[in-house]
């Protein structure tokens, strides 16, 4: 067997102990009191309300997806938006749309948009255009979205996932059409580009809480990252005493 | 009970896939046979992503629908790329050159342009956001480090001097590596969540 370095050896430590706590905490059924969600996630059923009553359609981003620039995990937080919106605004008027820049993505994203339709017994309403792939890299998904933006009868813009910084002009475009914007990406650049436009913006793991629904998944999950955050730290100041005390060369 | 058998297998595999990585190169050989068949299912999939993507343009165009001549654009663009990537081979570097000759001063103008927005919008935030800790902390830090890593600090002479910029340009990556520690155990724990079959709940 291959000897496991240190990193690997506190990695697997760091998966098992996540293991043990999320197993834990899924013990308990009932806690005292709720955290509070993020901010930006809050703002998407605000829009979604708005899309029922204007009759307007809300448009979803779902970023460079699993084989793109930022592939990761942070995709499924698009696709867990994607579904629980699509599950909500099935029979608005003017039809949700969600556009990704990669082709697996694109796939999954389209599953997810005929499954809304069909577990609402309304197949029938359901057409391709409301899920469509905008461009084969991130670039072309970018340039994409745009035109899609133009159009009057948008009530929001929601873009969850893997986006570059460069994305900031969708952001800039519909703030100057006035089109509400959240954004949530798990990539600190994009991050930091986003915080200078006007949209609704979820930082750092923020973006791992999606807050959409029933939040049973969000509050479970903030309850074992605070675990987690509270563990680390004490091991963390363990780690630098015991450094500082020479037990730890 | 046919979902939970289903979960229990995705947990399963992610699991030993998440093993094998650990105890390399002793799995190597498995986990290349893996990586092959998600690049095939990655293939697939973007080819029925593109068929799909097709078919809404040529429904675009056969409705009027407003803005189709950008979608007549996309199939000139598509036909041109996929024709001569057919007859002349997609690695050929005449037909290589020919792609880059549009995409490159195209990408360029976009980001060109993108230093535009990135500037207006950084001189807006203030105005956008309001003057919080926040706001002015980040316009104070982004302008503090864009100076500093100009270089005009370095003396080359003061060897104290250069350990405290040095010790200074540090300060960023502290901060990003905290943010950087909080994302990794959000990713961390929905991918163990999403093992697990846990993401259901928010429905």
């Amino acid at each position: 067997m291959s000897p496991l370095n240190k990193t690997d050896l506190f990695a697997l430590g760091l998966f098992l102990l996540t293991i043990v706590v999320i197993l834990i905490t899924s013990l308990i059924k009932k806690r005292k009191h709720t955290l509070q969600a993020p901010q930006a996630y809050e703002g998407i059923d605000t829009l979604m309300h708005r899309s029922s009553e204007e009759g307007k359609s809300l448009l979803i981003g779902l970023g460079e997806g699993f084989s793109g620039f930022g592939s990761g995990l942070g995709d499924v937080t698009g696709l867990m938006v994607e579904k629980t919106l699509m599950n909500r605004v099935v029979f608005n008027d003017r039809p949700a749309q969600s556009f990704s820049s990669d082709g697996a993505l694109a796939c999954i994203s389209h599953a997810i948009v005929h499954g809304a339709y069909k577990d609402a017994l309304a197949s029938e309403l359901f057409r391709p255009e409301y899920n469509q792939l905008t461009g084969l890299s991130g670039f072309s998904g970018l340039a994409g979205i745009l035109p899609e933006l133009s159009r009057s009868d948008n009530a929001g813009l929601v873009l969850v996932g893997a986006f570059r910084p460069e994305s900031l002009i969708i952001a800039d475009l519909a703030e100057r059409q006035n089109i509400p914007t959240i954004v949530a990406s798990g990539l600190l650049p994009a991050q930091a580009a986003f915080f200078t436009s006007q949209a609704d913006l979820a930082l750092g793991e923020d973006y791992y809480l999606p807050a959409v629904g029933k939040q049973s998944y969000t509050q479970r999950s903030a309850f074992v990252l605070n675990w987690l955050r509270t563990l680390l730290a004490i091991g963390l100041v363990l780690a630098a005493i015991l450094k500082l005390s020479g037990v730890i060369p | 009970m046919k979902d939970r058998q289903g979960i229990v297998i995705i947990a399963l595999a992610g699991i030993l896939f998440l093993l094998a990585l650990f105890f390399q190169p002793k799995t190597s050989a498995i986990l290349n046979v893996i990586i092959n068949w998600t690049i095939v299912l990655s293939s697939v999939a973007l080819l029925l992503a593109v068929a799909r993507l097709i078919t809404t343009h040529m429904r675009h165009i056969a409705v009027g629908r407003r803005g189709f001549l950008f979608s007549l654009v996309f199939f000139a663009a598509f036909a041109a790329a996929f024709i001569g990537g057919m007859f002349m081979g997609e690695g050929n570097p005449e037909y290589l050159k020919w792609i880059r000759a549009i995409q490159l001063p195209l990408e360029t103008a976009l980001l060109g342009l993108l230093a535009l927005v990135m500037m207006s919008l950084a001189v807006k935030v203030f105005r956008e956001r309001g003057w919080s800790v926040l706001t002015i902390s980040f316009g104070v830090s982004a302008l503090f480090f864009l100076f500093l890593n100009l270089g005009f600090l370095k003396s080359g002479v003061n060897p104290g001097l250069d350990r405290f910029v040095i010790a200074l340009k540090s300060l960023p990556v502290i901060g990003a590596r905290g943010l950087l520690i909080g994302v990794a155990l959000g990713a961390l724990v929905m991918g163990l969540r999403v093992l697990f079959g846990q993401v259901v709940e928010n429905e």
